[in-house]
């Protein structure tokens, strides 16, 4: 019944059409890159075009104050964004996934320590603390930053699980397979892993979201992944050479509404997944 | 209420409130001490690459008289237990580079109240809009009117504020100029009780504020819906309307009371964190809070400010959960019961 | 046109799904007469819940009244302490049908000449609210008592149902199961209105609480001249309470009956089933649920009559042509073809059929 009644959410078909375009774009970076300034020439390279020349067929999108083309600018921080927010997402949505699992499998005591921790990582401001460690640790790399914003994202998969897990646990076929004498392990994956996948889709797409704002953030303060153009790197650059008092909206705007396109397209696939898989929200998200 | 049960009550409060004080600051002091890399040589290494410094290794002795200055020398144990002397019993920070010879405890408060205007006030006007509007939306449910409203929440709802606060800046202060772009009070004026400031303050503060409120009603217009439809599905509410009760009491006293009450804990855990959501509004406006100072501090590796906002943040998320759980008891009569029995 | 406190004539609810309609209540007549108590008695999903909240008008999407009317003719000269809307009382009295009435008559008829004892009163209560708030809120909405008098009353009806004062204080969660039922009885009964509908008011009650609460009933009928239409499994209790009974099969009614003649001599086969799986009395609520009934299908009801497959008498016609609910004795109607033939419209006298109950 799931796959294609989700295709019936039209949410869902909205956001993952979205994303997928998003996507796309991302993956043909190179080709995209190649066919607008030249295979040979450093995209990121200042000097290379005209200065703030206007949108034109070389330059869809115009140039910015260093004469490079924006258009390629901005396919570039498209996908280093999106790297990092899924790589982050992935991470945060598996070390959530498998404390939510333990949490709601388990139960008892087990349960209850998990939760508590999960509980105080929710409650931890975590822009401040992202800031300190940036600014402190020599060079942030692209995998580090993944870990440092995984670091805190990581209690909303664990507790979108464990409610799962815990409504699933008292189940019959769970019942069965325990009965069948599989043991733990063999139970949580071929019985209620299959059943979570929904819902690690859920995860997923909300860890993205927090790691590329979270990511946002540390770039407007000027902390980003050392040397990498990413859409917010590309904003805070633009503002600190004053596109605003220039009247260079688009260059501003354009990044601020890929990366607004991207928390769209994240969430219309989660209200699309819950509206699929959890009827009593039917309804309540405005269809 | 009982007024020894709720004394009782607040006490057991307070005393968790402390001890968390007390261990979230413990776990912030492990982790500043746990970041790699040695803040005083990249403190340095930033000196020289800003040809401040004509030394070219870090020299020991100076390296040294810094590390006391901030309160990084001796052992860890000891800098542990200067560290929670100074923050808990003496709300003392340490000394700042950002200022030289100003303590950081006196630029958090001169930046703390910049910071608690705007953002407090911003987030409660924000959410008292959203509970209403979403109130609304939610009895009305099924008129074009409010679902068209709560399309338009839906997409609001997904802008960054610090996005919201670009498009406002770009529109209001830079081609219309009808706002400052920036600080939080004109220049020319003296800061005090007098009109001119207080205007001042109100039309530097509108565009980063209505930034703040556009993108938080919407949440707060679409969580207050998914409740109040809950609470339209719920059998009280039904038995309520076969009384033949006035519409208006019926929406105030069942629905929107109702619904309130989950929403005022998620205020209390919005004010939490407002040092967090003030962080890129000030920076953008520079708004003279503890945003725009943590900003400055990170320029300038100012360890001691980064820490103290670090642990300013954490204490105001305890502290709204705190005020919280002195409130709830006395709205919510479930609670009550629940606490003191 | 009848002189009936409550005529409702081919009342249909459905339910909308994408599957299609839900036909939870399909065809259904029934008359509450006046100063009388009309049991209403069937298995459960019968329809019985939804009928009563369609009297009240509180169907919710994505359930609608899709056909039918509710005739509702209160007498208006009852209560001249109310602070009562001429206009809307010259409209009552002539008989509004409750199905097509307007909002603002509607809230000014409900409570005021009809009250709701909800089936699920476990969360009647709005849970942040002092259970005398809730009582005073309906009595200010209705009339101009002050609000000491509107207390003054809340704490009388509380005693009715045996709640001591104090519980004008609390809140829901501090009061028993029980005690929320009662309360909730309790507050129907506030503004004496002419019509009680109570949707299973007793059930979980213990034995003395049921027992006060069914005397409580009866003194309201007695001396407010009302009319309560009660919904209960407990045949037992009708036995006792209901000067007349209803008994609803698959969303429509098959017979009402005198309570005497029904326990005497049951008509409709489904009642006799009914009877005979009746628990004793007082005992524990038995849900008449069998595996078959539960097989129905609301989305298309059995063809002709909706019993035949659980019909011990079953015949050709009744599996084709649907027996209509006629008079088939004085005050005895029954839906069934061994009572009443279609074609020749004559009245069959099937009493040999009455013991089919011992059949089996
Ligand atoms: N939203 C809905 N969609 C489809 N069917 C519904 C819906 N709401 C209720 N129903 C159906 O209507 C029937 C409920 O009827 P009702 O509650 O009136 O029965 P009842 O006779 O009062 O039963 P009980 O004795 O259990 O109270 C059930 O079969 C239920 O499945
Ligand atoms: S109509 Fe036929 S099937 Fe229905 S109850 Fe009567 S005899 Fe049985
Ligand atoms: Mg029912």
């Amino acid at each position: 019944m799931t796959l294609t009644s989700l295709l019936h959410s039209r949410y869902f078909l909205i956001g993952f059409t979205l994303l997928a375009a998003l996507a796309l774009i991302a993956i043909l970076e190179p080709v995209l890159v190649a066919s607008l300034v030249g295979a040979e020439t450093n995209p990121l390279q200042q000097g290379t075009f005209g200065i703030f020349e206007p949108p034109s067929a070389e330059h869809p999108l115009g140039t910015d104050r260093f004469g490079r083309d924006y258009a390629t600018l901005l396919i570039i921080g498209l996908r280093f964004s999106l790297t990092i927010g899924l790589l982050a997402g992935l991470l945060s949505t598996l070390v959530g996934t498998t404390i939510g699992l333990i949490s709601g499998y388990f139960g008892g005591r087990v349960d209850a320590v998990l939760r508590t921790f999960t509980d105080m990582v929710l409650v931890i401001p975590e822009l401040p603390l992202l800031i300190a460690m940036a600014t402190f640790i020599p060079t942030v790399t692209i995998p580090l930053m993944a870990v440092l914003l995984a670091a805190f994202s990581w209690p909303f998969s664990a507790r979108t699980i464990r409610a799962q897990v815990l409504s699933m646990r008292e189940r019959s076929y769970v019942d069965l397979a325990r009965a069948s004498d599989m043991n733990n392990v063999q139970i949580v994956f071929f019985e209620i892993m299959p059943n979570l996948f929904p819902f690690l889709g859920v995860s997923l797409a909300g860890s993205v979201i927090g790691a590329i704002l979270a990511q946002f953030g540390l770039e407007i303060i000027g902390l980003g992944v050392a040397n990498t153009m990413t859409l917010g790197v590309l904003i805070n650059l633009t503002i600190s050479w004053g596109a605003m008092s220039l009247g260079q909206w688009v260059l501003i705007g354009a990044p601020a509404l890929l990366l607004i396109l991207i928390f769209l397209a994240l969430n219309l696939i989660n209200i699309g997944l819950e509206q699929t898989f959890n009827p009593r929200l039917k309804g309540t998200t405005g269809t | 209420m009982d007024r020894r049960k709720f004394l009782r009550y607040g006490l057991r409060r307070l005393a968790v409130y402390l001890l968390t004080i007390w261990g979230a600051f413990t776990i912030a002091f492990v982790f500043f001490r746990l970041i790699p890399g040695d803040p005083i040589e990249l403190y340095y290494r930033e000196l020289q690459a800003e040809g401040f410094s004509g030394e070219s290794a870090v020299n020991d002795a100076a390296a040294e008289t810094i590390r006391e200055r901030i309160g990084i020398d001796g052992t860890i144990i000891e800098q542990y237990f200067r560290f929670m002397g100074n923050v808990i019993f003496r709300a003392e920070f340490g000394g700042s580079i950002l200022a030289v010879g100003t303590p950081v405890r006196d630029l958090i408060l001169r930046a703390l109240p910049w910071t608690i205007g705007l953002l407090g006030l911003s987030v409660l006007i924000g959410w008292v809009l959203g509970v209403i509007v979403g109130g609304l939306v939610g009895w009305a449910r099924n008129s074009p009117f409010a679902n068209g409203l709560t399309t338009i929440s839906i997409a609001l709802s997904q802008v960054p504020q610090y996005i919201a606060a670009l498009a406002l800046l770009y529109l209001f202060a830079f081609t219309l100029a009808w706002f400052p772009v920036r600080n939080a009070y004109p220049g020319t004026v003296i800061p005090g009780f007098n009109l001119d400031f207080i205007v001042g303050v109100i039309r530097h503060g509108t565009l980063p504020a209505l930034a703040i409120i556009i993108v938080s009603v919407s949440g707060w217009i679409l969580s207050t819906r998914s409740l109040v439809v809950l609470i339209l599905g719920e059998d009280y509410l039904q038995y309520a309307q076969s009384k033949g009760l006035p519409r208006g009491y019926l929406f105030t006293n069942y629905v929107l009371r109702n619904a309130l009450l989950p929403q005022i804990t998620a205020l209390a855990i919005s004010l939490g964190f407002i040092v967090n959501g003030a962080l890129l509004i000030e920076t953008l406006f520079s708004y003279p809070g503890l945003g725009l100072l943590l900003q400055r501090a990170v320029t300038q590796l100012d360890y001691n400010t980064i820490q103290a906002i670090v642990l300013i943040s954490i204490l105001s998320v305890l502290t709204a959960n705190f005020l919280l759980d002195l409130v709830l008891p006395f709205i919510d009569p479930r609670v009550r019961t629940q606490e003191m029995g | 046109m009848t002189d009936d406190l409550l005529t409702i004539r081919d009342l249909r609810v459905y339910f909308h799904s994408t599957r299609g309609e839900y036909k939870v209540v399909d065809g259904v007549n029934l008359g509450v007469r006046r100063n009388e108590i009309l049991g209403l008695a069937g298995e459960s999903g019968s329809g019985k819940s939804t009928v009563i909240e369609a009297i009240g008008r509180l169907i919710e999407p994505p359930g609608y009244i899709a056909a039918g009317e509710i005739i509702f003719k209160p007498q208006t000269d009852h209560q001249p302490t109310r602070d009562a809307n001429p206009a809307f009382e010259s409209q009552l009295a002539a008989g509004v049908d409750l199905v097509t009435a307007e909002q603002p008559l509607l809230q000014y008829l409900r409570w005021r000449h009809m009250s709701y004892i909800p089936q699920a009163s476990m969360n009647a209560l709005n849970p942040i609210m002092r259970i005398k708030r809730q009582m005073v809120d309906a009595i200010t909405a209705h009339t101009d008592l002050s609000e000491t008098d509107a207390h003054q009353r809340a704490a009388e009806v509380l005693d009715i149902v045996k709640l001591p004062p104090p519980v004008l204080e609390a809140y829901p969660h501090e009061l028993s199961g029980g005690m929320k039922q009662r309360a909730i009885i309790a507050i129907g009964m506030t503004l004496n209105p002419q019509l009680i509908v109570a949707d299973e008011p007793t059930t979980a009650l213990d034995v003395n609480v049921q027992r006060a609460i069914l005397d409580a009933l009866l003194r309201v009928k007695a001396e407010t001249d009302a009319s309560i239409l009660f919904v209960s499994h407990d045949l037992a209790i009708h036995a006792e309470l209901v000067d007349r009974m209803a008994i609803m099969y698959a969303g429509k009614i098959v017979e009402v009956s005198p309570v005497h003649d029904i326990f005497a001599a049951p008509k409709h086969p489904y009642t006799q089933q009914l009877l005979k799986s009746a628990p004793t009395l007082g005992g524990e609520r038995v849900r008449q649920e069998t595996v078959l009934g539960r097989a129905l299908d609301r989305l298309n009801w059995p063809s002709g009559c909706r019993f035949h497959q659980r019909c011990p008498f079953v015949m050709e016609r009744c599996k084709h042509v649907e027996p209509p609910l006629v008079e088939v004795a004085p005050g005895r109607s029954v839906a069934c073809h061994l009572h009443y033939d279609v074609e020749t419209q004559q009245v069959i006298n099937a009493d040999e059929f009455a013991d089919g109950r011992t059949h089996d």
